[in-house]
């Protein structure tokens, strides 16, 4: 199967106060059509900045690609003229869903002016990037056809009265309805990829399942992938089709759902899924503590802290290597054939 | 009166020329562009506006004979609408009398507006990188909208929300200003007006005044409340 | 609270801030230095009509005025009464804001809120016009000037000291010290005002500039010390009918304003930076 998404040895370094970190260390990733990819993780593992990574919003001053490709649809996103991924890419084949719902909102403006500003240069009908910005008009017949497709996506987000809704400002919303734009918002342009980060992190979590089950239905109905990153597992396991666990800037393990959880084959993250405190058992911490970035271990990164750890973790990082049933690993020696 | 109109040109020249460059400084920051308006905004609040004015004057009126010496205008003023020679010529169709007026004012205008411009270029600055930081800005980004729209847009009008409190500040350091500069320009305003009734010692003239200066403040305070009611909609729920 | 030499430190990894640095001592080392300094020091008394207005040469370095003094020299005199003005106006200032701002901060109801009246009225009208009103009403001179100053300043220290005190009002520490009996004097001089020092000091720093400018102002309005005094701004003044050929003559005291200024500015500013960490804009860039 063709991928839609193909990231191949993608590496990121920050500059910071310390010097120089390595956060993303040649990172493989894939997405399929209509797939829907949990990226899990402890925080700082580099899941969010892989995510922005592909979607080419890493912030401008101390971050640096220092190599990799980002292949979308057969382009790599990393070498294309950035004009034009900017306008068709960004915000129309791949879009976004923020972390914070709370402050990805314009607090001065009404939700109608920000839709339909998206709209303007993103919607499926708008030809050729949209008109000029600033000055260029919103064709009428376009606006009219635009509105109406809001107005039905918001109703199927569940957002009540949503030709009342349109004219209000962004804090009269609750964290849960504005989340629910969010999405409403990252859906019309008719994307190939929606690209979440965190999308429940700052939610209550009464409404977090809600949300995520919400976006699973309209992204199943519309065939539309989705990359999704999470420090839940629970969250992972409630709607992936598949998992993928990073650790400091490493990917480890790619697996479908089922297999991730029930037969996990890195050691990295067997130990995750055993310190998921369980109903009466006991919290069992991974001993040690994530690495500095500046200063990462050699070879694979985990290897510090893992009782499987040999000296050729030490030197070299184990290329990815493919189980049977499409799970992938990157481990000198991986457990298999055990359950979890 | 002769010293609004003075004071009302110079505010919109210093917001109108301010705003962008504001904007500009931040979005190329530490370009050539940043330093040089770095430069001259911390000058802008150093110099003497008197003294400016005198240099304003030996330049441009008395070696290049670009503008007129001093005085709001030569030969008749247009008729009288609003008291605002600018507005009553060009509403009276009388294009001579306004290029006068104009030429009058510039110098003036220019002087007065200097202090202003330099803390509207460094108040937009920091408010523009401030909200460059915004996840919303990231949001915006993301999504790929043209960057012309999020920085004019969105990012300017959220910046403009503190700057809008500064003007009534600036307001204060325009006026403070229009009585120094009306007397290096001879300008028929209040502010000449004031410190010719001082010098005179006619103190009730200068009671008058300070009254009437103090009133104004008040009411450009009061306007700057209203006004960030406007600007910051999250004001008008509360 | 910082040590002073902590302060130091860092103040003087700001550039700009040692550029205010050394242009404040620069003028300084003028006022003190002007007698050793200045190529004609009797000038500020002495007239040579003779050598009126004269351009900048080798002998006069910054040309002659119309008396025919040597306009250098004057400048430097000049900077005496400057920092003069600046030192003790801003100084008295300072004495009559702070005990004002202390009192009305700690002490709540009408006498706190009148106060604040006051200071709120004063601040209403521009500084410029009621230093001119005070200047004229008392008649031209230095003392005048700078009582004229100290009056209309004191209330930018009061504001500052006022909102300080309440916002430590409100800290933990304070209310209790004051619970365990501490007496307000104590509490006061032990406790608040190491605390309101930072915000002080900025205002101070920044206020020499602008009390400068009035005075100049003043100055040039002719409110200031009378003739022959090589006050900065009278001495524009004075120039002005002179222009455009003797410009020198109008340049040279203005620079001497702006450099001043300028350097006060910048080292206030500096102090801002390195003192009050609260009030500089966030400069972290967002990360991933």
């Amino acid at each position: 199967m063709a991928e839609l998404l193909a990231v191949r040895g993608l590496r990121v370094e920050f500059a910071t106060d310390r010097g120089p970190a390595q956060v993303l260390d040649a990172i493989n990733l894939d997405v399929g059509p209509g797939e829907v990819v949990g990226l899990v993780g402890e925080s700082g593992c580099g899941k969010t900045t892989l995510a922005r990574a592909i979607l080419g919003v890493l912030p401008e001053g101390p971050a640096r690609i220092r190599g990799g490709e980002v292949r979308f649809k057969g382009t790599d996103l990393l070498r294309e003229d950035p004009a034009t991924v900017n306008d068709r890419v960004r915000g129309r084949a791949i879009t976004f869903i923020p972390q914070d719902p709370f402050t990805s909102f314009s607090p001065v403006f009404s939700v109608e002016t920000q839709i339909m500003d998206l709209m303007k240069w993103k919607s499926p009908r708008a030809t050729n990037g949209g008109p000029s910005p600033l000055l260029g008009r919103y064709p009428a017949a376009r606006y009219r056809a635009d509105r109406e497709a809001v107005l039905a996506t918001l109703r199927d987000v569940q957002i009540p009265e949503p030709a009342r809704a349109l004219r209000r400002l962004p804090h009269e919303f609750s964290g849960g309805q504005r989340q629910r734009l969010m999405i409403a918002m990252a859906l019309l342009p008719r994307p190939d990829l929606i690209i979440a980060d965190e999308p429940t992190t700052a939610l209550d979590v009464t409404i977090q399942a809600q949300i995520l089950k919400l976006l699973r239905a309209l992204v199943k109905e519309r065939g539309v992938s989705v990359l999704f990153t999470t420090h839940d597992l629970g969250t992972a396991h409630e709607i992936c089709d598949r998992v993928v666990v990073m650790y400091a800037g490493q990917e480890m393990e790619a697996a479908p759902t089922e297999a991730f959880f029930g037969r996990p084959a890195h050691p990295y993250t067997r130990s995750l899924l055993a310190s998921v405190p369980s109903a009466g058992g006991e919290i069992r911490d991974i001993p040690g503590e994530v690495p500095s970035l500046v200063a990462p271990p050699s070879g694979c990164r985990f290897h510090p802290r893992c009782e499987y750890a040999t000296a050729e973790c030490r030197e070299v990082r184990p290329a990815p290597s493919m189980l049977a049933g499409g799970h992938g690993v990157r481990c000198h020696h991986p457990i298999v054939g055990a359950d979890a | 009166m002769a010293t609004i109109e003075l004071t009302v040109v110079a505010m919109i020249v210093s917001v109108l020329v301010g705003i962008p460059l504001g904007v500009l400084s931040a979005l190329w920051r530490n370009s050539l562009l940043d330093h040089t308006l770095r430069v001259v905004t911390v000058s802008g609040l150093a110099i003497a506006s008197f003294w400016l004015g005198i240099m304003l004057q030996l330049l441009f009126a008395m070696r290049l004979g670009w503008t007129p010496l001093n005085g709001r205008l030569q030969g008749f003023p247009p008729q009288s609408i609003t008291g605002f020679y600018l507005l009553d010529a060009a509403l009276t169709w009388d294009w001579a009398t306004f290029g006068t007026a104009l030429q009058h004012l510039a110098l003036p205008a220019a002087t007065l507006a200097f202090p202003a411009l330099a803390t509207l270029v460094r108040f937009t600055r920091a408010g523009v990188l401030d909200v460059m930081q915004s996840n919303f800005v990231l949001y915006e980004r993301a999504m790929g909208l043209p960057r012309p729209l999020i920085v004019w847009k969105y990012i300017l009008r959220s910046a403009l929300t503190s700057t809008v409190t500064q003007i009534g500040l600036l307001f204060g350091i325009l006026l403070a200003g229009a009585v120094v500069t009306e007397a290096v320009f001879d300008w028929p305003g209040i502010g000449t007006y004031a410190v010719n009734s001082i010098l005179r010692s006619d103190y009730n003239a200068v009671m008058g005044f300070t009254v009437w200066a103090g009133a104004i403040f008040i009411v450009v305070n009061l306007l700057v409340d209203v006004a960030q009611t406007l600007v910051d909609p999250r004001e008008r729920t509360t | 609270m910082s040590s002073v030499s902590f302060v130091l430190a860092r103040l003087a990894r700001d550039r700009s801030a040692l550029v205010g640095l050394v242009l404040i001592a620069l003028l300084v080392l003028c006022a003190v230095l002007a007698p050793l300094l200045a190529t004609h020091p009797d000038d500020v008394f002495e007239l040579h009509p003779a050598e009126r207005l004269r351009a900048p040469s080798g002998a006069h370095w910054l040309g002659t005025d119309r008396m025919g003094a040597d306009v250098y020299s004057r400048l430097l005199f000049g900077a005496r009464i400057t920092i003069i003005i600046g030192i003790i106006a801003v100084g008295a200032s300072l004495a009559i804001g702070v005990p004002i701002g202390l009192v009305a901060g700690y002490y709540h109801g009408w006498p706190s809120d009148s106060l604040m009246r006051v200071s709120d009225i004063f601040l209403a009208v521009p500084q410029v016009v009621l230093a001119i009103a005070i200047a004229q009403t008392l008649g031209p001179s230095l003392p005048n000037v700078i009582l004229a100053l100290s009056v209309t300043y004191w209330p930018w220290f009061a504001r500052v000291v006022y909102a300080e005190t309440r916002a430590l009002q409100k800290e933990v520490f304070v209310e209790s010290t004051a619970a365990l009996g501490a007496s307000p004097w104590r509490l006061t001089v032990l406790h608040v005002l190491p605390n309101i020092a930072s915000p002080i000091i900025v205002r101070a720093s920044i206020g020499m500039g602008f009390t400068i400018l009035t005075a100049a102002a003043l100055g040039f309005l002719g409110l200031g010390p009378p003739p022959p005094t090589p006050e900065w701004g009278r001495t524009i003044a004075e120039s002005r009918e002179f222009l455009p050929d003797a410009w020198w003559y109008a340049a040279a005291p203005g620079l001497a304003i702006f450099l001043t200024v300028m350097g006060f500015n910048l080292l206030g500013d500096g102090l801002r930076d390195v003192l009050d960490p609260r009030l500089r804009r966030s400069r972290t860039a967002q990360d991933g």
